[in-house]
């Protein structure tokens, strides 16, 4: 966590108005500790509590002091441009190719490693970097920085001949070894220090959202913003996963219901959409066996791919009995059995008679003397052999029921399989079930010895019919499974996936309703920290555009993501119209300023200056004079350094009256530049004092020239006053709060003198001690003179004047 | 002394407004020439109010360069801020009254805020004329 605030306002905001699905509040939290975090609120588990307290690296703020160069681009013998190091506004000014906008690109190249004029170039021109009249390149860009009494260098140097990208930075002083010690790697993409005229242009061209992306890091929402893509990466898997499963759904769904297969019916009828049914899923592939209904076109299938065989071993048998049964029959005729029996019983009678009532006359017949002893004994014999053959007749009777009875128990066994009717699953049963028609066809009482031949004829072409169906309904089977199997195996796959995926779903909804939290408070942040920031920018377009008839209405950052953009809302002459079309470049140009000065000159940027290579291109003389103000403004609270190939700039500033120090470079053969200051805002005051003074003029006229001589004291005290603060380590806010309470020249001289505004009783005692001789009375004349005439020698205090303002500034 | 006084800050006043009325009224035969009489009005008008200024506070500062006389102006009309606009302004009205080379003419909302600026200086000086008259012993 690097905003302790912006947390705060997270944890505040969660209690006030929650999210709306549950859950979601330590979803958030947990974004903001990253994606482990979030995947261990999306398992269930709580997140670590962030910590608001935890304390953020502060950056580091810096004032720019020198540049020194050598062998680079266009300076040859190492060359220094020494700025000071406070707020205020210096003009560097050279011709093109004076060598001026190489110490802005050497301080650019110090800093970021690169240059934006050659970051979208060809190589060509990273190779001319060298300057051809020195071979050692060596960058030095020195900075006081807060807190430090010591300057910070940022050294950047190559072998003799190594390449551009091979050079080697150092950072020295304030016991830090790197940029990022300091603080600045952040402060140099969010808030960069220097703006090439390039760049400017570059950024307006862009895109909406490029220009969004240059804006919105200011606004310090970076964790917002990350806590934002670690639950939209979360998401984004879960959203993976879940259309990968949801695919695969609808597929199975569309290939199942077109496959003639009941577990592909079953399987297509439990998924709904997005409503699976995976109990019903596992079951119609988990098992193939059981789950299946038993009156279902598989089941029977399989009874027909299982027929029982016909049991040729009791048919054997019965065929054996048969023939064993028939033999007895042709021996024993069923019809003398019972006469075999009558005549026994007959021959018994007469037996019987014979032998009560001793007569040998046939009581029927009346055949005399014939049943005597002999009759009689032959009688008894034949009633025995008549009794064992009609048993024999009997036995082969109850045989024959038997076996006819066993006959039609094997005839009535037909398998339930086949059916009475109709058609199972494309398997023909007409041939089976004729065959079984005939095989169980019987006629009652059908002769034994036709029983065995009926058998005999119509066994084998059941046994048969029965190895068709069989085989053609195992065919099926196998045909129906090969059609399943990929189905079956895809589908059970999707199920390894299901539950994850039924997960992911509610996942889904979490996060999103977490990051659409986070979006709205996003925003309400980020409009709440750009408005101030806007404001400015409609400030400094107002007195940049000067004569231009394009008005700034709204300006916002707006969306998130591939939406992202800033809305510029503009009017011409009061007419709503779309912003950068309107615009001419210089107005394009005026508005990249408007925009990016305020960037640049946030309180929360290290850096306390601002670095602006050829802003003048393409203005005209207006916009020179907006700009010329605006950058007098920024110049207030920041050390503001322009580098401008022409005159305009610091004509505008001499004729405005801003206090602008002007350094001129020249460069002369073999690239020997030299920075030379040609106008010192210090300096200016007392020059134009000394011309009024060759005037002879009328007596009231002549308070204007202490009156010069006093404002060019008060400016070199608070350049003094500045300088030794810088330098004293005290931090930026301090610095700009004392130089903001001197009201009065003895203030201004009281805050240099003692470092206390409050002591200005005690500046001419003071002065007397510290200043030369004449400082007292130049100090009275400038004070009192520009009130009433004082009689003095003008030019004689005029001098004085001047030499204790030089003293002062170290000039 | 006194009317003389009263003649030239109200030329000061007519000035402006003639300025004004160039830029506001369209006539036939002033296209194109209208900024730049404009400014010259203007800056006439800039130099009649410091003149004006001048009777009353430093008599014979009119006769010195307008240099100089724009150096003094922030010092003796108490108001340095105005004092260092309307230097600035005399400057960009001076530039837009010459034909130059590369400049432009200037245009109708540069000309609004030159104008806007002398007419601020030269309500200053009535202003300043004002309470002077009233503070002397009569």
């Amino acid at each position: 966590m690097t905003d302790r605030s912006l947390l705060k306002y997270v944890v505040e905001r969660l209690g006030d108005s929650p999210p709306a699905q549950p859950h979601t509040n330590e979803l958030v939290l947990a974004a903001f500790e990253g994606a482990d975090a979030v995947n261990a609120a999306l398992e269930g588990s709580a997140p670590p509590v962030p910590n608001p307290d935890a304390t953020p690296t502060e950056a580091t703020g810096a004032y720019l002091t020198s540049i020194s160069v050598e062998g680079f681009r266009g300076i040859g013998p190492a060359a220094r441009l020494d700025l000071v190091p406070g707020p205020g506004l210096t003009l560097v000014v050279g011709r093109n190719g004076s060598g001026k906008s190489s110490f802005a690109e050497a301080l650019e190249l110090a800093l970021t490693g690169t240059s934006a004029r050659w970051a979208e170039r060809s190589k060509v021109w990273e190779q001319g970097w060298r300057n051809l009249h020195h071979p050692t390149a060596r960058i030095e860009a020195r900075f006081a920085v807060e807190g430090s009494a010591r300057d910070v260098e940022v050294r950047r140097t190559w072998d003799d001949s190594a390449e551009l990208a091979a050079g080697i930075t150092k950072v020295t002083g304030h016991a830090a070894t790197s940029l990022a010690d300091l603080g600045w790697s952040n402060g140099l993409s969010s808030y960069p220090p220097l703006l090439s005229h390039n760049e400017l242009g570059r950024v307006i061209d862009e895109k909406p959202s490029g220009l969004y992306d240059a804006l919105a890091p200011i606004l310090g929402l970076g964790d917002i913003t990350d806590a934002q893509r670690v639950l939209s990466d979360a998401r984004t898997r879960e959203r993976d996963l879940l259309r990968g499963a949801d695919t695969e759904a609808v597929a199975i769904k569309q290939a199942a219901a077109q496959l003639d297969d009941e577990r592909a019916q079953r399987v297509a009828g439990a998924i709904d959409g997005k409503k699976w049914n995976l109990a019903d899923i596992t079951e119609a592939v988990g098992n193939t066996g059981t789950a299946v209904d038993e009156r279902s076109v598989l089941a029977s299938l399989r009874g027909l791919a299982s027929l029982p065989p016909v049991a040729h071993d009791e048919v054997d048998a019965l065929l054996t009995q048969l023939s064993a049964a028939q033999a007895i029959q042709e021996k024993v005729s069923t019809s003398s059995a019972g006469r075999a029996k009558a005549t026994a019983d007959l021959l018994d009678a007469a037996i019987a008679f014979h032998t009560s009532h001793e007569s040998n006359d046939c009581p029927v017949c009346g055949t005399t003397n014939v049943l005597n002893f002999e009759w009689a004994r032959k009688s008894r014999e034949e009633v025995e052999r008549l009794r064992l053959e009609a048993a024999d007749a009997d036995a082969a009777v109850r045989a024959e029921k038997q076996l006819r009875q066993r006959v039609g128990a094997l005839l009535a066994r037909v398998p339930a399989a086949i059916g009475p009717t109709g058609d199972a699953a494309g398997v023909d049963l007409t041939a089976i079930r004729a065959a079984y028609a005939t095989l169980t066809t019987v006629p009652e009482g059908m002769p034994l010895s036709q029983l065995a031949a009926h058998l005999r004829t119509n066994v084998p072409p059941v046994t048969n019919a029965i190895a068709d169906v069989m085989r053609l309904a195992k065919t099926e089977l196998e045909h129906r499974e090969d059609l399943w199997r990929p189905l079956g195996q895809r589908v059970a796959a999707w199920l390894g996936t299901a539950p994850r995926a039924v997960s992911a779903r509610q996942r889904d909804k979490d996060l999103s309703a977490a990051l659409d939290w986070l979006r709205d408070a996003h925003d309400i942040i980020r409009d709440a920290r750009f408005e101030p920031i806007a404001a400015e920018v409609q400030n400094i377009w107002a007195t940049l555009r000067r004569d231009s008839n394009v008005e700034l209405k709204t300006l916002k950052l707006a969306g998130m993501t591939t939406q992202r953009r800033l809305v510029l809302d503009v009017t011409v002459d009061g007419t709503d119209s779309a912003a950068l079309s309107v615009m001419s470049q210089g107005e394009l140009n005026c508005l990249a300023l408007s925009l990016f000065l305020p960037r640049a000159s946030m309180a929360a940027s290290p850096f306390r200056f601002l670095v602006i290579d050829d802003p003048v291109q393409a203005m005209d003389p207006a916009k020179v004079e907006g700009l010329a103000r605006v950058l007098d403004r920024v110049a207030a609270s920041r050390q503001v350094v322009v580098f401008t190939h022409d005159d305009r700039l610091p004509e505008m500033a001499r004729r405005l009256d801003i206090k602008a120090t002007i350094i001129e470079v020249t460069r002369r053969e073999g690239s020997v530049v030299e920075p030379r200051i040609v106008a010192d805002p210090v300096k200016r005051y007392f020059d134009d004092a000394m011309a009024l003074t060759h005037n002879d003029l009328p007596e009231a006229a002549q308070r204007a020239i202490p009156g010069l001589c006093r404002v060019g004291l008060e400016a070199a005290c608070q350049r003094a006053v500045t300088r030794k603060l810088v330098a004293s380590a005290a931090s930026h806010a301090d610095i700009d709060a004392r130089l903001a309470t001197p009201t009065t020249l003895t203030t201004w001289l009281a805050l240099w003198l003692y470092d206390d505004a409050g002591r200005g009783g005690d500046v001419m005692e003071g002065l007397r001690k510290r200043a030369s001789p004449g400082a007292v009375d130049a100090v009275r004349w400038c004070n009192r003179g520009s009130h009433e005439a004082t009689g003095q020698p003008v030019v004689a205090m005029v001098r004085e004047a001047e030499t204790l303002a030089l003293a002062i500034a170290k000039l | 002394m006194m009317a003389g006084n009263v003649r030239r800050i109200d030329e000061a006043y007519d000035l402006v407004s003639a300025s004004r009325d160039l830029m506001r009224i369209d006539r036939p035969g002033h296209a194109g020439l209208w900024p730049r009489a404009a400014a010259l009005l203007g800056r006439q008008a800039l130099e009649a109010a410091m003149a004006s200024l001048w009777e009353f506070v430093s008599p014979g500062l009119e006769d010195h360069s307008l240099r100089t006389q724009l150096l003094c102006l922030p010092f003796l009309i108490g108001d340095r801020e105005l004092g260092t606009r309307s230097a600035a302004t005399w400057s960009s009205l001076s530039d837009a009254c010459h034909t130059r080379v590369y400049e432009v003419a200037p245009t109708a909302p540069e000309l609004e805020s030159w104008l806007a600026t002398v007419w601020d200086l030269t309500e200053a000086v009535a202003a300043l004329q004002g309470r002077m008259e009233a503070t002397r012993p009569s």
